[in-house]
């Protein structure tokens, strides 16, 4: 089945791509001057750095060193933390921060898409009126501001000048969900601004284009209203553009909550990688990078697939 | 010139006032009257528009208006170098890709898969964690961070314009008059330099453009985490510095991150301005 091949295709390219760039990172590590082992514990007894490097596989080359730690990773063993006091598996960190950095990007995502969907499709209707010039401004301003200049002006506003919210910190949703989307606020808002700028613009373009097509002039002519003409007729066709791209932001998101996560003290995947470079865990950091890269690779490839299958002109442009 | 100048929107003269300032900074950062940037004086934490200080100073004693002006240096220095060597380089790799295609093609773009797969930010805090560190654990000077810094951001940015380089070729290799040109025996790097560079640079500059955008925010991302430039040297270490007394003196804070956010505004609004240059003329075609 065409379906089928084309799956297991980009299945092997995916596992390819993560080995590769997995092989770069472990090249990366053996590049550092000195021995990896000694750096991520200091004062560590000779002894403990044997073991270290036995564990870890830094006493092999760079290929068996980075077959070991991908084959490890393979079988659900991520690696360890080495610190003075003993080591402790990565698999708990990770445990805790894919799950808290997922949640994260979901709230984004729905936050964003949300405000993006109406307002794209009134200025859309409205193009080339006062509103949407207006809009259109505001929207640019907002797509470059960077997230943490958002998050330091936020925070100080709203938790520190006038206490609503929490300035910084985590609660599960487990422990407390009221708590736990208070302490997300801030965070989501600081990451959504910018992205709900560009879904926007992406939806504003493609209902421009679908606004000129005669069935909406037939629907229009019918005497439907015009609110029921953009949700109903106009929005499911000028969609796609905006929910692949949505799709493929999961991925970049991901990897870009680092400074967010950092400067709220979030425990997501973000924070762990910089807890990580900070305390010189580099088998740790290896690990994390190649998680993030993972997800990266596997968002991308199945937005592709389900793209694919959506929609069959895709597959013959590609071509 | 001028004249023209005038005829631009708004947008466009803000930005390039913006920039042209940004750089004047940059150059001319010595000669300027004030305060020294890196000299504290007997004001603690004073706020803007106090005599002698017109941005304030900082918790430290430092005047802000002098951290900025100084600032403008490392950040330009930064955002241009890596991104003219890094572009130059992802443009010619892409560019000859596109043009011989072949095994020389299939390599690269595995290669740039591989580097596109790994998030921008993280890609260049592995690197500069692994380019900076020392041997005994002492932290790197800054001179040598800054080095380090610009080439992880080179080695970040070959893939992003390579790839674009690359897809922006492959639509005019197969024009009608590039395989004219060909069959007429014309020299391969005689074509590229002559038929394709010029048509492919618009595509290139508008992604160079959002490139110094993104550099000037990793910069800033780097020093927040902590492993950027350190001591206030740079508009990303000024506020890594200044986020811990928001609460107190949020200029300290503010200044640099309105300069950030201005800087990204313009380079991101000249990439736009291009890029609907660029859509008028092909839809002319």
């Amino acid at each position: 089945m065409d379906i089928l091949r084309v799956l297991v295709q980009r299945l092997i390219t995916i596992f390819l791509v993560v080995a590769a760039a997995t092989f770069f990172l472990a090249c990366l590590i053996r590049l550092l001057p000195g021995d990896p082992a000694s750096i991520m514990v200091s004062n560590a007894l000779p002894d403990q750095v044997t073991s270290i490097r036995k564990v870890s596989g830094l006493d092999k080359n760079v290929f068996g060193y980075w077959w070991q730690w991908f084959s490890n990773m393979l079988t659900g063993d991520f690696g360890y933390y080495y610190q003075a006091a003993g080591n402790n598996p990565v698999s708990v960190i990770l445990k805790r921060s894919i799950p808290t950095s997922i949640l994260m990007v979901v709230y984004v995502q729905i936050v964003a898409l949300f405000v993006a969907i109406p307002l794209g499709l009134v200025s859309a209707y409205k193009e080339g009126s006062r509103f949407d010039r207006v809009l259109q401004s505001v929207l640019f301003v907002l797509s470059s501001i960077p997230s943490f200049a958002l998050a330091l002006v936020l925070s100080l506003f709203i938790a520190v000048r006038w206490p609503i919210l929490p300035p910084l910190g985590y609660v599960t949703p487990g422990e407390d969900f009221l708590q736990h989307l208070k302490y997300m606020v801030l965070p989501v808002m600081s990451l959504a601004v910018g992205i709900i700028a560009s879904y926007t613009r992406l939806l504003r373009a493609d209902v421009i284009a679908t606004l000129k097509e005669d069935y909406v002039m037939m629907a229009m002519s019918k005497g439907i209203s015009n609110s029921r003409v953009l949700w109903k007729h106009v929005l499911r066709p000028s969609s796609t553009t905006l929910l692949t791209s949505a799709a493929l932001n999961m991925g970049a998101l991901i990897g870009g909550t680092i400074v967010i996560e950092t400067l709220f003290q979030i425990p997501g995947l973000g924070y762990e990688i910089a807890f990580a470079i900070v305390t010189r865990q580099v088998i740790a950091l290896q690990t994390l990078i190649a998680i993030v890269a993972f997800a990266y690779v596997l968002f991308n490839s199945t937005v592709d697939i389900v793209a694919n299958i959506i929609d069959p002109r895709t597959r013959e442009r590609r071509v | 010139m001028f004249k023209r100048f005038l005829k631009k929107p708004i947008g466009y003269k803000l930005s390039t006032i913006w920039l042209v300032f940004v750089v004047f900074l940059a150059i001319f950062r010595d000669l300027l009257p004030g305060p020294e940037w890196d000299e504290s004086t007997e004001a603690l934490g004073v706020g803007p528009f106090s005599p002698g200080h017109f941005f304030g100073t900082t918790q430290d004693g430092f005047d802000v208006l002098a951290g900025i002006i100084n600032g403008a240096r490392l950040s330009v220095l930064v955002a241009v170098t890596s991104v003219l060597i890094g572009g130059g380089i992802g443009a010619f790799i892409g560019i000859t890709c596109a043009y011989f295609r072949g095994k020389y093609d299939r390599v690269v773009n595995v290669a740039f898969n591989m580097m596109l797969s790994i998030p921008n930010l993280v890609l260049s805090l592995a690197l500069i964690s692994v380019l900076a560190a020392t041997k005994d654990g002492v932290p790197a000077s800054d001179a040598r961070k800054v080095g380090v810094m610009i080439l992880s951001l080179i080695i970040v940015i070959i893939p992003i314009l390579g790839r674009i380089a690359r897809s922006a070729t492959l639509q005019w290799s197969t024009r009608e008059f590039i395989i004219a040109s060909k069959s007429m025996g014309t020299k391969d790097m005689t074509i590229i330099t002559k038929h394709i560079v010029p048509n492919v640079a618009p595509a290139i500059l508008a992604i160079g453009f959002f490139a110094v955008g993104v550099v000037i925010i990793v910069e800033g991302s780097l020093s927040i985490l902590g492993i950027g430039i350190a001591g206030g040297a740079s508009w990303g270490s000024m506020l890594a510095i200044g986020r811990s007394y928001l609460e107190f003196s949020p200029w300290e804070t503010y200044f640099p991150v309105a300069c950030i956010a201005f800087t990204v505004l313009s380079t991101n609004y000249f990439g736009d301005y291009v890029r609907a240059q660029l859509d008028k003329r092909e839809s002319k075609i």
